[in-house]
């Protein structure tokens, strides 16, 4: 039979068990706030003890782990859902932008300095050698072309913000594929020697997490409990290293992103970095090009209806918009070519100086309602209305989408923290427990110590 | 998965997401009771945007279409009433015609009448080079010379034929002058021409026979037809002026119909989005207390000190 310093260290054992398990719960609750902490738990077992003959006597108790409560399925689904949630934050961050520059309804926008510009025609029509209504149709030309440039302006904005994003993007991937790397290590580490690396694998999670934001992942634990990365069919973490994304711009200003030299545009289906990639190269060309057209009509009719007119100096009407250069674009460049008032060609051809005649300028007016065949078969103004409708539908997209997106997000996080979230209840509840157990043990080793001091006092007699 | 343990963490973010919903929708309402409008940006109602940017397009043509209106009503009003004062005048020369054809009044009257008949000349020549805003009313599409001068005792036309039409909506246009020979040298009914026969015929006692007075009869023939050309362009004028009334009446019933159609899509049902309003507000007061509750909540803790 163990002697009583066996006893001791039963009582012992416990008393370190039982602090352990306070301490755990006290560290639930000092990472209630805590975010991606999973809730951990004392695993105790008995410790063997002696084999007596009257049978056995076990030997205290051991804490043989301590535990996280998480669920791997829902921890996969989350990263999941983040990419998406990635992905829907910036499209609607940038479509909001370039809503922005469309914001037509308050009435300072393109179409409503195009507007302003046919009715100059048509005010001038009305007294065609009025020296003031030939400056307003300049000036309501001017307005027209700054309009439109600022709106190109602000849609290429646009565009090179997404570009920079891009590259700014994949550094931060790059910087937490090498954090997840390296806490690989670290849990593996863990791991060998028996300890649940739950503070590490924690951290690796939310790791993960913020990287599902940035691009489409799928991860995979091995059996030392390292996560390989994937990218569509391409690695990026692989045990303890990590291979950087690089962003470089080839032949232009925009980058494009590859791993070991080989561009994987197609392997990045989702998160931040695709909606990235969507707008740079998808909405705001498909806009840019809309508008183009647009311009490069405007100019080539109107300039048209001018040249068959005659101006105030009995010169037949030259250009009235300045010809897009070569290769430029017409948006970006859009300018009124005429400075002086009397060369605005409002009478018709063959007329003489100074003519009062207002046949072009009803003419230029009337390009207001014409269809244009150039953009299918539209007025200039519907035209335009319609690629504000499709920005403003994107936009409406865009926001719906992250709403619900936001809510899927909100339930499977909710569902994590169902499983791993600390409850405060629980936690009191275990250091009662823990408590009355240290309580119990620190009376148990108490009395065996008297009892040790007895039979001291008793051989010392 | 259905949620059978419940941590601090879950209730936050419910309470805090639905305060934000709530809040978000209260910010909508309110702000469609402050500003009147339902639609801000293009994204708040993308169906239809496209369909509201084209009424308010129509409605700016029809802005314009009126403003043309506007226009030419006031440069044919303006021509009215200078062809009211051409009429005026040229009832006195009727008047003071048929008074020297009478074979009472002598030669020396007769003179005095053409010396009068000359003034009142000189007064037409005048209206018939009126300008408008700068521009001579009856000199077709020319802006300079004017467009009567008097030479040599006769009166030359410079204007041309041309006629201004203006739009007064979509392939509708309205003339808004008449060319000066037209209303004043017209062929074999010039005023001017027979105003100067007349004068000749008042002033020229011993003419060969016919007597003066007979003379004075011609010329007053001549007159009369000359002046019933004039009363026609005045009618014409008042024509054209009608036309441009009716225009107005068209447009300002196109007028109200867009803007109507417009406020439907644009504008805030006010009685609802203050309902809605107050709705909203009643919700965020019972989140913010449900959610005071929720926070609060005591837990063990609270119980075993």
């Amino acid at each position: 039979m163990g002697g009583l310093f066996y006893s001791l260290h039963i009582g012992l054992s416990s008393l370190r068990a039982q602090q352990l398990g306070i301490a755990t719960a006290g560290n639930n609750v000092a990472n209630v706030n805590t975010p991606g902490y999973s809730r951990q738990r004392v695993g105790m077992r008995e410790l063997t003890g002696l084999q007596l003959t009257e049978g056995n006597l076990g030997g205290g108790v051991r804490v043989a782990e301590i535990g996280a409560a998480r669920d791997r399925f829902i921890e996969g689904r989350l990263v999941l859902e983040n990419q998406r949630l990635g992905q829907q934050e910036t499209l609607n961050q940038h479509l909001r932008q370039v809503e922005a520059v469309f914001a037509e309804t308050g009435g300072a926008g393109v179409r409503d300095t195009l507007s302003r510009f046919f009715n100059s025609f048509s005010d001038l029509a009305n007294n065609p050698t009025n020296t003031a209504l030939r400056q307003q149709v300049l000036s309501a030309g001017n307005n027209l072309a700054n309009s439109v440039r600022t709106v190109h302006s602000q849609l290429s904005a646009t565009q090179t913000q997404a570009n920079q994003d891009i590259r700014g993007t994949v550094d931060r991937v790059n910087a937490l594929t090498e954090q997840v790397a390296a806490l690989n290590v670290r849990v593996a580490n863990a791991e060998a020697i028996g300890q649940d690396a739950a503070g590490f694998r924690d951290q690796r999670q939310v790791l993960l997490g913020e990287l599902g934001q940035l691009v489409n992942i799928n991860y995979l634990e091995d059996e030392v409990h390292m996560v390989s990365v994937h990218i569509g069919g391409r690695s990026i973490v692989e045990k303890n290293k990590s291979t950087a994304l690089t962003a470089a711009a080839v032949g232009g200003p925009n980058y494009a992103v590859s791993l070991n030299g080989v561009d994987i545009r197609s392997e990045i289906t989702s998160g931040r970095l695709n909606g990235l990639f969507q707008v740079r190269d998808t909405y705001v060309p498909g806009y840019l090009q809309s508008l183009e057209a647009f311009a490069s009509t405007l100019i080539a009719q109107v300039n048209a209806v001018h040249a068959g007119g005659t101006d105030l100096t009995g010169a037949g009407g030259g250009n009235f918009f300045t010809p897009t250069p070569a290769g430029a674009s017409a948006a970006q460049t859009l300018s009124v070519a005429v400075t002086a008032t009397d060369r605005i060609a409002a009478a018709a051809a063959g007329q003489p100086a100074r003519s009062g005649d207002n046949t072009n300028a009803r003419a230029l007016a009337a390009l207001a309602t014409t269809r244009q065949a150039g953009l299918g078969s539209a007025t200039f103004s519907d035209y335009y209305g319609s690629l504000v409708a499709r920005v403003g539908g994107h936009a409406r997209e865009a926001a719906d989408g992250l709403r619900t997106q936001r809510q899927v997000v909100r339930q499977v996080q909710n569902q994590r923290d169902s499983v791993s979230g600390v409850s405060l209840d629980e936690e009191m509840a275990s250091l009662i427990q823990f408590q009355k157990a240290y309580e119990a043990s620190a009376r148990y080793v108490s009395i065996v110590n008297s009892l040790t001091e007895e039979t001291m006092r008793l051989l010392g007699r | 998965m259905p949620i059978d343990r419940t941590v601090p963490a879950v209730s936050h973010r419910d309470f805090l997401e639905n305060l934000n919903a709530t809040r978000l929708r209260l910010n909508q309402e309110a702000r469609a009771v402050s500003s009147g409008r339902r639609l801000h940006d293009p994204s708040d109602d993308p169906a239809n945007i496209a369909r509201l940017l084209q009424l308010k397009d129509s409605l700016a043509g029809v802005e314009q279409y009126g403003r043309n209106v506007a226009s030419g009503r006031a440069l044919l009003s303006f021509t009215d009433s200078v062809l009211d004062s051409v009429v005026n005048q040229m009832n006195v020369v009727i008047q003071r015609g048929t008074q020297a054809a009478t074979g009472t009044t002598t030669a020396q009257a007769r003179a005095v009448i053409g010396d009068e008949i000359t003034a009142i000349r000189d007064q037409l020549l005048g209206l018939a080079n009126s300008t408008f805003q700068g521009n001579y009313i009856f000199s077709g599409t020319r802006t300079d010379p004017r467009p009567f001068t008097l030479s040599g005792g006769g009166v030359t036309y410079q204007g041309n034929l041309g006629v201004t039409l203006i739009d007064v909506g979509p392939g509708v246009t309205g003339p808004t002058n008449l060319p000066g020979s037209q209303v004043f040298t017209a062929n074999g009914a010039s005023l001017f021409g027979s105003l100067q026969g007349l004068i000749t015929a008042l002033r020229t006692p011993s003419a060969p026979p016919p007597d003066q007075g007979t003379q004075i009869s011609t010329a007053m023939t001549q007159v009369a037809q000359a002046f019933d050309q004039v009363r026609n362009s005045r009618s014409t004028i008042g024509g054209y002026l009608g036309s441009f009334e009716r225009a107005k009446t068209v447009l300002d019933g196109q007028r109200f119909q867009l803007i109507s159609s417009a406020s439907a899509i644009e504008d805030a049902d006010l009685a609802e989005s203050i309902a809605n309003m107050i709705k909203e507000q009643t919700a965020e007061n019972a989140v913010l207390g449900v959610g005071a509750r929720i926070l609060s909540r005591r837990n063990l803790f609270d119980f075993i000190g």
